[in-house]
C-alpha cells in the first residue's frame, strides 16, 4: 500500500522523508509547498498526480510497487524525471562530493590513505558518468523511438555495479580510513557520498519498477 | 570480528528456559533471549543468530523457520527418532545427559559457522587476487580449474567477509592489505 496518496500534505510528506527535495523537485515542485495537498500542488503546476505518486512512493518504501506503470505513464514523463535526475548527479551530487574531497585532502595532511578513496571515488564516478551517457545517448533516444538497444541487459547491471562502489566507497571511510584527517570535512565527504548513495539505490529502484515495464512492453510489441 | 552469538528461546516454560540457559552458556559464550510466543519473538528475529523453539511453535510457523534451518534447533519430547525431517536439526528432551549436551554443542558449532569468521581461506585469497587483476569470472574459473559457480560462491563469501560489494572495492581492498 501506499505510504502517500493525494490528500497527504506535502509538506508533511517533505518533513518525513527529507530525502524527497530533490525528487520532488525533478517533478517540477519547488519549496515553499505551504499547506497544500499533493493533488492540489499537482494541480496548480500541471503534474500528473498519479505519477508524482508513484515517483514519490517508490522512491521512499522499498515495500511499493506502482499499480501497472505501463498503462499509467508516458515513456516521456518517467525518462523526464530520470534525465533530471541524471542532471541533478552530474551537476551538483558529484562536483560537491569531488570539492568536498580535494579540500578534505588539502586539510589533512598526507599521512593517511585519503589518496587511495580518492582514486576509488573517481574511478566510480566515471562509471556513473558513463552509465549516464549511455542512458541519455543510447537507451532512451531509442526508446523514445520505439526500440529497444541490443546491449541493454548489459549496461543495466552497470547501474547495479555504481550502487556497489559507492557502498564500497563509504564502508572504506568506515572501515578502513587511516591516519589524520580534518573532521569536518570528513564528514562532509561522508554525508555527500551516503546522499548520493541512496538516491542512486531509491532511483534503481524507479527505473526498475517504472522504467523497465515501459521497456517489457516494447519488446513483446516488438515480437 | 563477531561478539556475542545471540539465540532466541521461543515457547519454552520458565524450567526450560533455565535448562536451556545453563546448556548454551556453560562455555560457550552465547546470549539467549526468552519470548513466550512466536508473536513476541517476531520483531526480535532479525537480531538473532539462532532459534531454539518449541515444537507447536515449529509447526505453526513453519514457513518462517525452513527457510532457517541453519540457524534453528526444535526441541521435542521422547526420544530421538530415526529421521530428522527437512534436515531440521531436533533436540530430543527425553535423551540422555550426553547425548543432549552434544545435540546443543553441535548447534552452537553450526550457527557459529553460519557467522562468518572475517578471515579469507587461502582460495578466496586466490580468487580476490585474480579479481583484483581485473579476470572475469570465466577466467577465473579456467585459471583455478573450478567450476564458475564455486567462482560466484567464492566471491560471495569474500563480499560478506571484507564488507565490499564491487570487484573495484575488492581490487582496493587487496591492495590496501598487501594481497597484491
Amino acid at each position: 500500500m501506499a505510504i502517500y496518496n493525494k490528500e497527504t500534505r506535502l509538506t508533511d510528506a517533505i518533513m518525513h522523508h527529507p530525502s524527497l527535495i530533490p525528487v520532488v523537485g525533478r517533478l517540477g515542485v519547488t519549496l515553499g509547498v505551504g499547506d497544500e495537498t499533493i493533488s492540489s500542488t499537482c494541480e496548480t503546476k500541471g503534474i500528473d498526480v498519479s505519477f508524482f505518486l508513484s515517483i514519490v512512493n517508490t522512491f521512499i518504501d522499498e515495500q511499493y510497487f506502482p499499480a501497472n506503470p505501463q498503462d499509467t505513464f508516458t515513456l516521456g514523463k518517467t525518462i523526464d524525471y530520470l534525465e533530471k535526475t541524471s542532471r541533478y548527479y552530474l551537476q551538483s551530487q558529484l562536483p560537491n562530493i569531488e570539492r568536498h574531497f580535494i579540500s578534505l585532502i588539502q586539510k589533512s595532511g598526507g599521512d593517511n590513505n585519503l589518496d587511495l578513496l580518492m582514486k576509488f571515488f573517481r574511478e566510480a564516478s566515471h562509471q556513473l558518468r558513463e552509465s549516464i551517457k549511455y542512458d541519455s545517448e543510447i537507451l532512451y533516444r531509442l526508446l523514445l523511438s520505439g526500440e529497444v538497444p541490443e546491449d541493454y541487459e548489459y549496461h543495466s547491471n552497470e547501474h547495479s555495479e555504481v550502487e556497489e562502489r559507492f557502498h564500497d566507497l563509504l564502508y572504506f571511510f568506515v572501515a578502513h580510513l587511516k591516519g589524520e584527517y580534518d573532521h569536518n570535512l570528513c564528514m562532509a565527504v561522508i554525508s555527500a557520498v551516503f546522499t548520493l548513495e541512496k538516491d542512486i539505490i531509491q532511483n534503481n529502484r524507479i527505473r526498475q519498477r517504472i522504467l523497465q515495464p515501459k521497456i517489457e512492453e516494447l519488446r513483446s510489441e516488438k515480437k | 570480528m563477531n561478539s556475542t552469538t545471540k539465540i532466541a528461546l521461543i515457547g519454552f516454560s520458565t524450567l526450560e528456559v533455565i535448562a536451556l540457559r545453563t546448556l548454551l552458556q556453560e562455555d560457550n559464550g552465547c546470549m539467549t533471549e526468552s519470548f513466550s510466543t512466536f508473536k513476541e519473538f517476531e520483531p526480535f528475529a532479525e537480531r538473532m543468530d539462532g532459534y531454539i523453539v518449541e515444537r507447536g511453535i515449529f509447526v505453526e510457523n513453519l514457513d518462517f523457520y525452513l527457510p532457517k534451518r541453519g540457524r534453528t534447533m526444535v526441541v521435542t519430547e521422547g526420544k530421538k527418532a530415526e529421521t530428522e525431517k527437512n534436515g531440521m536439526r531436533i533436540l530430543f528432551s527425553g535423551e540422555d545427559e550426553p547425548e543432549i549436551k552434544a545435540e546443543a554443542e553441535s548447534f552452537l558449532k553450526m550457527i557459529k559457522g553460519v557467522e562468518i569468521s572475517g578471515e579469507l581461506s587461502g582460495r578466496e585469497i586466490e580468487v580476490l587476487r585474480l579479481i583484483a587483476k581485473g579476470k572475469i569470472n570465466k577466467e577465473i574459473a579456467d585459471e583455478l580449474c573450478i567450476s564458475i559457480n564455486t567462482v560466484i560462491t567464492h566471491r560471495k563469501n569474500i563480499s560478506v567477509k571484507l564488507g565490499v560489494k564491487s570487484a573495484s572495492g575488492m581490487s582496493l581492498y587487496a591492495m590496501m592489505n598487501g594481497i597484491i
